[in-house]
């Protein structure tokens, strides 16, 4: 009796190697099938049974790789490889752009998921506030980079292949060779974001993702919405009626919370130097000390001006020599303080400028890739020599923001 | 065991033969295959090469090709040669005539001085 699973296996493994446009791939199979059926009906007319005849047609067509091959040979043109390319380009940045979008609405429907239920249980139990930022931080954006090179890895060989009419093996080689030192490259030179260490090592490992998109392309499950942009909409969808439902709840927008605190610059920033007089400093911070202020993010150098004012008659500087502003920071890395003695450490510092009541500085240094909050101080030496406090210190915030290169160059040079 | 392999040899002619057996009638790859076995019987043309040599003479401008109804099963490609594909063949015969004849005035070179 015929085995006619043995054809179909045949040609299913004809039409997967066959690296032909959808069309074209679909005729060609159309058409072998028809001469294996013509072939199988003229052996067994011929006498032989069904089976045999059937590998008979089988072994006369050669292995369906081998055919898939030659059928592809036969539909090159020179210009295959610059439709190739193109394909290739066209692909990477669609799907870099579906994934990335539905990567972000997938997150922002599990933070939903969360901050709804505690957002109801807090005002029955009052359990507290969530910082919810913690959701859209430096590893998620990581891992958002990484499934995006998946995406692509996984997505861009057969199409590819069928453009340049060339096999799946030998087209992954290639894109192998070509994505995995771009990948590198825009992992490292290109993404710039707030990155902390885990973000970092997520988007190192960007040629790896790529690549394990190419060799493992079913790793991740089908329905895992990285290019599927219905799920997405749906997804869409499901994020408006759950922010309807947090609106409902009191939590209109799931995200930070401002965190001020009044700090006691006598206690808290005692460590930075000896205070002259701590009831009647000569410079008075005209920002809104002593509390967190300001926000600026960079790799590169950050500039920054502030001004003082003397709190005391336009004289009252004139026993003070060497007078700087100093950025120190703390190895604690948060605001809440306080310094602590040997672990502050002193980045910059820039002379003061003293014209009529006022007393300003520019100053320029590099944020730090791990360090958040900075303290301001600005100090003189006294007539007893002794090197003193001259205004409170203020909290500042820079987010060091930068590509992984920058952070690692910065990180090895020990910054 | 002959030097000359006969599936090399037909290696450079299948186009050829399927532009020949082409000339004058419309045939699907099977009948293609049926037509030179029976023509040629000693010519094992392999069939997993047919379908190949058949698209590259479709994408050269060579044959159309039409879909067409099979005989109670499915569908057949049917070929046929176009106006180029005649200048083609016109070319690809006087090729190989001069090919045998050179090929032939040298094979014979030993054979007329053992004569002579």
């Amino acid at each position: 009796m015929a085995d006619r699973s043995l054809l179909d296996a045949y040609l299913r493994r004809l039409g997967a190697a066959l690296p032909l446009a959808e069309s074209e791939r679909t005729a060609a199979v159309e058409e072998i099938a028809a001469h294996l059926a013509d072939t199988t009906a003229e052996l067994v007319e011929r006498g032989l049974p069904a089976d045999v005849a059937e590998r008979r047609a089988l072994s006369r067509l050669g292995a369906p790789e081998r055919l898939a091959d030659d059928l592809a040979a036969a539909h090159r043109a020179p210009r295959d490889l610059l439709i190739a390319t193109g394909v290739a380009l066209r692909l990477g940045i669609v799907t870099v752009v579906r994934s990335v979008l539905a990567t972000w609405v997938l997150i922002f429907v599990i933070g939903i998921a969360l901050a709804l239920p505690w957002t109801l249980a807090n005002r029955v139990f009052g359990l507290g506030a969530i910082d919810w930022t913690l959701l859209t931080n430096g590893p998620l954006a990581g891992l958002t980079m990484s499934l995006a090179a998946y995406a692509v890895g996984r997505t861009i060989v057969r199409p590819v292949a069928s453009a340049a009419h060339r096999p799946q093996r030998t087209v992954r080689i290639a894109i192998l060779a070509i994505g995995i030192p771009l990948a590198a490259w825009i992992g490292l030179a290109w993404i710039a974001l707030e990155w902390n260490l885990i973000g970092v090592v997520l988007a190192v490992l960007l040629p790896a993702w790529f690549a394990l998109g190419i060799v493992r392309p079913r790793l991740l499950p089908a329905w895992f919405p990285l290019e599927r942009p219905r799920v997405a909409l749906a997804l869409i969808a499901v994020i408006l009626v759950s922010l309807a439902g947090l609106s409902v709840a009191g939590a209109p927008y799931p995200g930070g919370e401002g965190r001020v605190r009044e700090v006691d610059p006598a206690t808290e920033f005692a460590a930075i130097a000896p205070l002259a007089d701590t009831e009647a400093l000569p410079l008075e911070d005209i920002a809104a000390h002593p509390l967190a202020s300001g926000y600026d993010r960079g790799a590169g150098p950050i500039g920054w001006s502030q001004d003082w004012r003397l709190t005391g008659a336009s004289s009252s500087l004139a026993g003070w020599r060497d007078v700087q502003v100093e950025v120190w920071t703390s190895t604690q890395n948060e605001m809440t303080g306080p310094l602590v003695v040997g672990s502050t450490i002193r980045i910059a510092s820039a002379p003061l400028t003293v014209s009529g009541g006022l007393a300003s500085t520019w100053v320029m240094f590099e944020a730090l890739p791990d360090t958040e909050f900075y303290y301001l101080a600005v100090v003189g030496i006294g007539a007893d020599g002794q090197r003193e406090l001259l205004a409170w210190p203020t909290f500042r915030q820079w987010i060091w923001s930068g590509t992984p290169w920058q952070y690692l160059v910065a990180t090895l040079a020990g910054r | 065991m002959s030097p000359l392999s006969r599936s090399q040899l037909l290696k450079g002619t299948t186009e050829l033969l399927v532009l020949c057996i082409l000339e004058d009638e419309t045939l699907h790859g099977y009948e293609i295959a049926q037509r030179i076995r029976e023509t040629a019987a000693g010519l094992a043309l392999s069939e997993g090469a047919l379908y190949p040599t058949l698209h590259r003479l479709e994408r050269r401008g060579a044959l159309a090709a039409t879909w067409g109804a099979g005989e109670g099963g499915p569908r057949r490609r049917y070929y046929r040669l176009s106006d180029e594909g005649r200048g083609v063949l016109a070319e690809a015969r006087a090729e190989w005539d001069s090919f045998v004849s050179d090929v032939g005035a040298v094979a014979r070179t030993g054979e007329e001085g053992i004569r002579g």
